[in-house]
C-alpha cells in the first residue's frame, strides 16, 4: 500500500450558475479524513498555468475541474512536470459529474465533500506504475490462400514481416471469386472466371518469391495456446512456433442445395467453367432456403446476363426482395431487365415440387397478382448460403473466436473493427466494404507499431495464495486474457490482451483477482465515502 | 524526418476518424469543417435501442466526438470551407481555406449555458457532446457577448482566408439527405405529420420519437415509405442508399416498443440486408410492422390534417386509400452539394450519380465516407481506417523517395 | 445517510446516457450520490451487500444497452448477476427492490431520469 497522501485541487472558476460554495467549509471538512491532506482552490485552472502545483511535488494528486483542461491538455502537463507516475494522479469533471447533475439548491458542499472523498480513496489506495508496453512477437500467421489472404501476405511480406501461410492448397471457384471479376463491364464470363485463377496463381508465385514467407498445408496445425506477447502454435510435425499476430481469411462455401438435381450457384460456375451449354430455361430460385444477401444476388444477376448473353438462354429470377445494397448492384438490376431476363417476385405461397430432378414451381406474382407455373425448367439455381469452410470454422473455433452460426467468425460488434476478434491479435478478413483489406493492413500494422501494446490501468493482479484454481475466471474472460499455469496451479493475466473489464475480479470466488487501481478494497471505501 | 501535415475535409464520422488514426500515428492534422461543430450529418441521430441494440452505430458518433475533444494536437477550423487548391510544384499541396466566423469561440466556451439563456432569438444551440455555437436566426444584438464570462463571443461578420500546406489532402465530405420538397408528390412540407427519416432521427434525439401534432395518446397509425430519393431516376437518384432499410426498420421497431397500440405500415421496395445477424433482426422486427410491398402513388391530406397514403393493393388488385397519424419518409443519401465544386477542384471525377469517384492516392488526395458512395456509419468507419493505412504508405513512399 | 440512494454507471452508455440527462436540464434528486465504474462487469454481491450494508437506501446500476458492451457481455453479466443477488435477498428476507440495474443507449437521458425517480420512489427516497 502506498501512504502518499493526496492533495486535492478545484479549479473555482464557477463554470456554473451562481455556485458559491462555502469553501472553508469545505476545507475543514476535508482535512479530517486521513486521505486528503492538503486542499487547494485554483482560479481558472485552465489558463493559470501549472507552476502552481511545483510545492507539492511527491504527493499524490487530485483535480476537478472542467472538459477544458483535459481539451488543452492541462492534465498532462501537470503529470509531466510533477513527474507524476500512473496512479498518482486523477482528475474528475466536476461540472460534467457534479454541478450538472444536481438542482441549484442542493448543499453543493456537501456533495463536492463526497465526491472528493470518494475520487480521492480510489487514488489513495492506488499503486503507482510506470506505463509498460509490450511488443508482440514477430512473425504473422495468415490463414487461408483465396486472394485476401495472399494480398495480406504479401503486402507484410514487402514490409520484412515474416509470414507463414496455412494454406488449404485446394481449388474450388469461390461466388466472391466470380463476383469480383465478373463485375468488371470489360471482362465477362468465362474468361474473367479463369483469369480471377490465374491471378490468384500468380499472386501466389510472387507471394512465394519472398524468403521471409513460408506456406504451411492447413492441416499441419494441431494446437495453440496464448502468451503474452503473441500465440504458440503446435504443428503436427512437434515444430512449435510463436506468432505475434494471426489473421484468419477465412475460406467461404456455398450451401449445397438441398433439392437434388437443383444447382447451387458453385456448381452453375463449375458448369461454366467447363464450358458447358446451358441452353433453355434457366432459373434461378432467391431467398428460398434463405434470405439471399446483396453479393449473392449480384453474383446470380452477373451469372444471369452472361448466360442470356452467351446462350441466348432464356434467364428467369424468382425471388422475394432484390438486394441491390452492394455498389453497381442496382444499375446492374436495371440492365438485366433491359435486356429481357425476367423477374418474378413471388408470394409467400410459393411451392416447389421436385420430381427426381424435374422441378414444378407455382407461386403468386407480386406484381400482377398472378399464379404462375414453371414447369421443368432446363436448370434450376437455388444459391446457397455463403458459410465457412468447415476447416476455416473449426480453425477459429480452436482459437476460441466468437464463431456466431456458422456464418461469421465474429459478431458484430461497434466497439471493434470488423476485422478485429475477441482476441486482440487475431484479425479476420471480413470482406464488407471496399477497402476491407486496407483497413485490415492498417490493424495489424497498428498492432506492430513501434511503441507495442499498452497494457491496461485495470489489469488484474491475482494472489497465488487465494487462487483455487476454480478456472472461473478463465471461462468469464470476455477476451480469453486469463489462461492458467499449472505449475503453479494458479490463473495467470495475460497483460497484452487484457482490457480491464474487470468481470474477472466480480465473478472470482475466491476473491482472488484485484483490478489495478481499483481494487475491491478500495471500491467498497470510496463508495462508502460517498455516504 | 520532417512532420508530415495532412488536410481533411469534413468531420464527419469518417474525417474524425480518420484525424484520429493519424494523430495517433504522429501526423500533424488540420480538420477542416463546415458546421461550427464535428460530428457530421449522423450527430443529430438518436438510438433506435430496441429490447436491446440495434447496432445503429449512433454511440460510435458520441465515441468519436468525445475522443476528438480529448485529443488536443488536432488542428481544426470550423465553419470554413476548402475554397482553392493548387500543387506547389512537388512539394505537396496548397490549400486555400475560408474561414467564417465562429462566433462562440469553442476553445474559451466552458459551457456555463448562459448564452443560451440570454438569446432572445433562440439562436445559440447545443450540438450534441459537444458545445453551444450561434445558428441562423441571430441579430447581432450582442446580448450574448454581454453576459459571457469568458469573453468567448465576438459578433464579428468577415470572413477569413489561409492558405496551408499539406503533403495529403483527406476528402470526407459526407453527402446531404434526400430533400422530398423537390417533388410534390410526397407532399412533404404539406402537412406536419409527412416527416422524413432525418426528422424523425432528430426527433428520437430528443426522445420524442413523434413530432409536436401527433399526441401519443391518439397516435394509432404510422406509415414508413422507404425509398424516397432512391432507385429511381426520375425522382432521385438510381442507386439504392443502403442505410434507409436500416435505419427505418429500427426506428419502426422502437416506435412499436414506446408505442405498443400503434400499428405502423412499413410500404417498400425490397427490403435490403445489413449486419451480420440481420436474419435475427428483421425476425424481430416483422413481428411489430406490416409490411407492405408497394410503391404509393400518391398523396393527399384529409379534412382532419391527416396525410392519406394512396397505393396499389396487390393482394386485393385495387387501389386502397389508409389513413396515417404520420407519415415518414424514409429519404435517403443524395451526393453532397459541393461534390461537383470539390472535384473540379482538385481534379476528381464524379461517378454518374455524383458521388466522387475515388482514385485514391492519385496526387496526394483520398476520398473517404459518404461522399463516395451511400455508406453507413459502421462502413465509414472501416473504410476511413482503410484510407488512413493508404495515407500512411503514401506518406511513407513520399519520404523515402526524397 | 439514510435517505441516499446510489448510482452506479458504466464510463460508456450509463456515462453517455447521465451526461444527456443532464444537458436536457433534468437534475437528480439530492440524496442520490454517483459512482462511475468502467464497466457494470465489476459489479458483485459482495460490491453491492457492503454498500446496502453501510446504509444506503437503494442501489440503482446504469449500463450499456445489450449487445453494445464494449467489453462485449459485461452487462449482461452484470444484469444476470444482480437477479440472483435480488432472489438472494428476498429469499434472506429482505426486499429485493433496493437493487436495480436497467441498460441505456447514449440518447435516453429522460429515460435515465424517469428511471431514477421511479426507483428512488421504489425504496422511498425522494
Ligand atoms: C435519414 C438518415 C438516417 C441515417 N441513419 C443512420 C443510422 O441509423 N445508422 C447508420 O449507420 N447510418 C445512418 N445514416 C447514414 C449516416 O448518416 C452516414 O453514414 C454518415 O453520416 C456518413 O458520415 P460521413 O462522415 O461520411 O459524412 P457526414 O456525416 O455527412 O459528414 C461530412 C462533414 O463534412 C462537412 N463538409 C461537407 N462539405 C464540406 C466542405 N466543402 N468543406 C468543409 N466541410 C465540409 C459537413 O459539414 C459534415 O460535417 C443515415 C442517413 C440518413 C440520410
Ligand atoms: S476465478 Fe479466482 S480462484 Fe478461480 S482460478 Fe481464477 S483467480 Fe483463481
Ligand atoms: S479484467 Fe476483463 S479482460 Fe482483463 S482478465 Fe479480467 S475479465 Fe479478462
Ligand atoms: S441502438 Fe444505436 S445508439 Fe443505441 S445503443 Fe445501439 S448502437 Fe448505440
Ligand atoms: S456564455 Fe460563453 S462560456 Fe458560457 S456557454 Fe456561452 S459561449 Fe460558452
Ligand atoms: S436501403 Fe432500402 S429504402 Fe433505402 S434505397 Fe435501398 S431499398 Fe430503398
Amino acid at each position: 500500500m502506498n501512504d502518499k497522501k493526496i492533495v486535492a485541487v478545484l479549479c473555482d472558476h464557477g463554470c456554473r450558475n451562481g455556485s458559491k460554495i462555502k469553501y472553508d467549509e469545505l476545507k475543514t471538512n476535508l482535512k479530517k479524513s486521513e486521505v486528503i491532506e492538503d486542499f487547494l482552490l485554483v482560479n481558472k485552472a485552465c489558463d493559470s498555468g501549472v507552476e502552481f502545483l511545483d510545492a507539492y511535488k511527491g504527493r499524490k494528486i487530485l483535480f476537478g475541474g472542467c472538459s477544458l483542461l483535459e481539451e488543452r491538455g492541462i492534465y498532462s502537463k501537470i503529470k509531466e512536470r510533477l513527474g507524476l507516475k500512473n496512479g498518482e494522479f486523477r482528475s474528475f469533471d466536476v461540472k460534467a459529474d457534479l454541478y450538472d447533475l444536481y438542482p441549484d439548491k442542493v448543499n453543493l458542499e456537501e456533495l463536492l465533500v463526497c465526491k472528493i472523498l470518494s475520487m480521492g480513496t480510489l487514488l489513495y489506495h492506488a499503486e503507482p506504475y510506470e506505463e509498460e508496453r509490450i511488443k508482440p512477437a514477430e512473425g504473422i500467421l495468415v490463414y487461408g490462400d483465396g486472394i485476401t489472404a495472399l494480398r495480406t501476405a504479401r503486402a507484410l511480406a514487402e514490409e520484412d514481416i515474416s509470414v507463414e501461410v496455412l494454406e488449404t492448397g485446394e481449388q474450388f471457384l469461390s461466388p466472391g471469386l466470380f463476383s469480383q471479376h465478373f463485375g468488371r463491364p470489360d471482362q465477362r464470363g468465362l474468361s474473367s472466371v479463369v483469369s480471377a485463377d490465374e491471378r490468384r496463381k500468380s499472386e501466389r508465385n510472387r507471394v512465394a518469391g519472398f524468403k521471409n514467407v513460408r506456406f504451411l498445408p492447413s492441416d499441419a496445425f494441431l494446437s495453440f495456446e496464448t502468451v503474452e506477447d503473441g500465440f504458440v502454435f503446435t504443428f503436427k510435425s512437434g515444430e512449435k512456433r510463436k506468432f505475434g499476430t494471426v489473421v484468419i481469411a477465412p475460406e467461404r462455401e456455398e450451401e449445397q442445395s438441398r433439392e437434388t438435381g437443383a444447382l447451387n450457384l458453385t456448381d452453375l460456375y463449375g458448369k461454366i467453367v467447363c464450358g458447358e451449354p446451358l441452353k433453355g430455361e434457366v432459373v434461378f430460385l432467391l431467398d428460398y432456403a434463405a434470405d439471399t444477401s446483396p453479393e449473392v444476388f449480384k453474383d446470380v444477376l452477373l451469372a444471369g446476363k452472361y448466360i442470356k448473353r452467351r446462350f441466348a438462354s432464356e434467364v428467369r429470377i424468382l425471388m422475394k426482395n432484390a438486394k441491390v445494397s452492394v455498389s453497381g448492384a442496382q444499375e446492374l438490376y436495371d440492365e438485366c431487365r433491359e435486356q429481357g431476363i425476367i423477374f418474378f417476385k413471388y408470394l409467400e405461397d410459393l411451392t416447389l415440387k421436385n420430381n427426381y430432378g424435374d422441378f414444378e414451381i407455382e407461386g403468386t406474382d407480386l406484381y400482377t397478382g398472378d399464379k404462375f407455373l414453371i414447369k421443368e425448367p432446363d436448370i434450376l439455381v437455388i444459391p446457397g448460403r455463403s458459410i465457412l469452410s468447415p476447416r476455416s470454422k473449426n480453425f477459429a473455433e480452436a482459437l476460441e473466436l466468437l464463431t456466431i452460426s456458422d456464418r461469421y467468425p465474429q459478431p458484430d460488434s461497434l466497439w471493434r473493427l470488423p476485422n478485429e476478434t475477441n482476441r486482440p491479435g487475431v484479425f479476420v478478413a471480413y470482406p464488407t466494404g471496399d477497402n476491407s483489406i486496407a483497413s485490415l493492413l492498417f490493424s495489424v500494422r497498428a498492432r506492430l507499431s513501434t511503441a507495442g501494446i499498452a497494457v491496461n490501468e485495470h489489469i488484474p493482479v491475482v494472489d497465488e495464495d487465494k487462487c483455487v484454481y476454480c478456472l472461473t475466471c478463465v471461462r468469464v474472460c470476455p477476451f480469453k486474457a486469463m489462461t492458467t499455469d499449472s505449475e503453479s496451479r494458479v490463473a495467470k493475466v495475460l497483460r497484452t490482451v487484457c482490457q480491464g473489464c474487470g468481470s474477472c475480479a466480480a465473478e472470482c470466488p475466491a476473491e482472488a483477482i484485484q483490478l489495478r487501481n481499483l481494487t475491491g478494497e478500495s471500491l467498497y471505501q470510496g463508495i462508502r465515502a460517498l455516504g | 524526418m520532417s512532420s508530415n501535415s495532412v488536410c481533411i475535409i469534413g468531420a464527419g464520422i469518417s474525417g474524425l476518424t480518420v484525424a484520429n488514426n493519424l494523430v495517433n500515428a504522429g501526423i500533424e492534422v488540420t480538420l477542416v469543417e463546415r458546421n461550427p461543430y464535428p460530428g457530421g450529418r449522423a450527430l443529430f441521430y438518436g438510438c433506435k435501442a430496441s429490447d436491446s441494440c440495434v447496432h445503429c452505430g449512433v454511440c460510435l458518433i458520441r465515441e468519436a466526438v468525445m475522443n476528438f475533444r480529448r485529443t488536443h494536437n488536432i488542428k481544426s477550423q470550423f465553419s470554413s470551407e476548402l475554397t482553392g487548391f493548387s500543387r506547389s510544384n512537388g512539394e505537396g499541396i496548397l490549400l486555400e481555406i475560408e474561414t467564417h466566423p465562429n462566433i462562440i469561440d469553442w476553445r474559451l466556451c466552458t459551457e456555463c449555458g448562459k448564452c443560451i439563456e440570454a438569446c432572445p432569438e433562440n439562436a445559440v444551440k447545443i450540438a450534441p457532446g459537444w458545445k453551444y455555437y450561434v445558428d441562423s436566426g441571430c441579430n447581432d444584438c450582442g446580448k450574448c457577448v454581454d453576459v459571457c464570462p469568458e469573453g468567448a463571443i465576438a459578433l464579428k461578420r468577415e470572413s477569413m482566408r489561409e492558405s496551408i500546406h499539406a503533403d495529403c489532402l483527406v476528402i470526407a465530405s459526407g453527402f446531404k439527405p434526400f430533400d422530398p420538397s423537390v417533388n410534390r408528390k410526397w407532399s412533404y412540407g404539406e402537412s406536419p405529420r409527412i416527416i422524413t427519416g432525418s426528422d424523425l432521427e432528430e426527433l428520437f434525439y430528443t426522445e420524442n420519437y413523434l413530432p409536436g401534432v401527433v399526441k401519443k395518446s391518439d397516435c394509432k397509425r404510422i406509415a414508413f415509405l422507404q425509398c424516397v430519393g432512391s432507385r429511381n431516376v426520375t425522382e432521385g437518384g438510381e442507386y439504392c442508399s443502403r442505410v434507409c432499410c436500416a435505419y427505418a426498420l429500427q426506428m419502426a421497431g422502437r416506435l412499436k416498443d414506446e408505442f405498443p397500440h400503434t400499428e405502423i405500415d412499413f410500404y417498400y421496395m425490397d427490403i435490403q440486408h445489413f449486419g451480420k445477424d440481420f436474419e435475427s433482426f428483421f425476425g424481430d422486427v416483422s413481428r411489430k410492422v406490416n409490411f407492405i410491398n408497394s410503391n404509393p402513388i400518391t398523396f393527399s391530406v384529409d379534412r382532419a390534417d391527416r396525410p392519406v397514403v394512396r397505393y396499389e393493393s396487390i393482394t386485393e388488385q385495387k387501389d386502397k386509400e389508409e389513413a396515417y397519424d404520420l407519415v415518414v419518409l424514409s429519404n435517403g443519401i443524395a451526393p453532397g452539394d459541393k461534390n461537383e465544386a470539390l472535384a473540379k477542384m482538385t481534379g476528381l471525377s464524379l461517378d454518374k450519380s455524383g458521388f466522387l469517384y475515388a482514385m485514391n492516392g492519385m496526387g496526394g488526395v483520398f476520398v473517404t465516407g459518404a461522399c463516395k458512395q451511400p455508406m453507413r456509419i459502421e462502413d465509414c468507419i472501416e473504410d476511413a481506417t482503410g484510407v488512413t493505412g493508404e495515407v500512411l504508405s503514401y506518406l511513407e513512399e513520399r519520404v523515402q523517395v526524397k | 445517510m439514510e435517505e441516499s440512494l446510489l448510482i452506479i454507471y458504466c464510463s460508456e452508455g450509463g456515462r453517455k446516457a447521465l451526461q444527456k440527462m443532464s444537458s436536457e436540464g433534468f437534475r437528480l434528486p439530492s440524496g442520490v450520490c454517483t459512482f462511475e465504474l468502467p464497466c457494470t462487469g465489476r459489479i458483485n454481491d459482495v460490491m453491492l451487500m457492503e454498500t446496502l450494508q453501510n446504509g444506503v437506501r437503494g442501489i440503482f446500476v446504469a449500463g450499456c444497452r445489450e449487445e453494445n458492451c464494449k467489453y462485449l457481455d459485461g452487462n449482461k453479466r452484470a444484469l444476470r448477476r444482480i437477479k440472483r443477488i435480488k432472489k438472494l435477498l428476498s429469499d434472506a428476507g429482505i426486499e429485493g427492490k433496493h437493487i436495480e440495474m436497467q441498460t441505456f443507449g447514449p440518447d435516453e437521458g429522460k429515460r435515465l431520469y424517469s428511471a431514477i425517480n421511479d426507483f428512488a420512489g421504489k425504496v422511498g427516497v425522494s
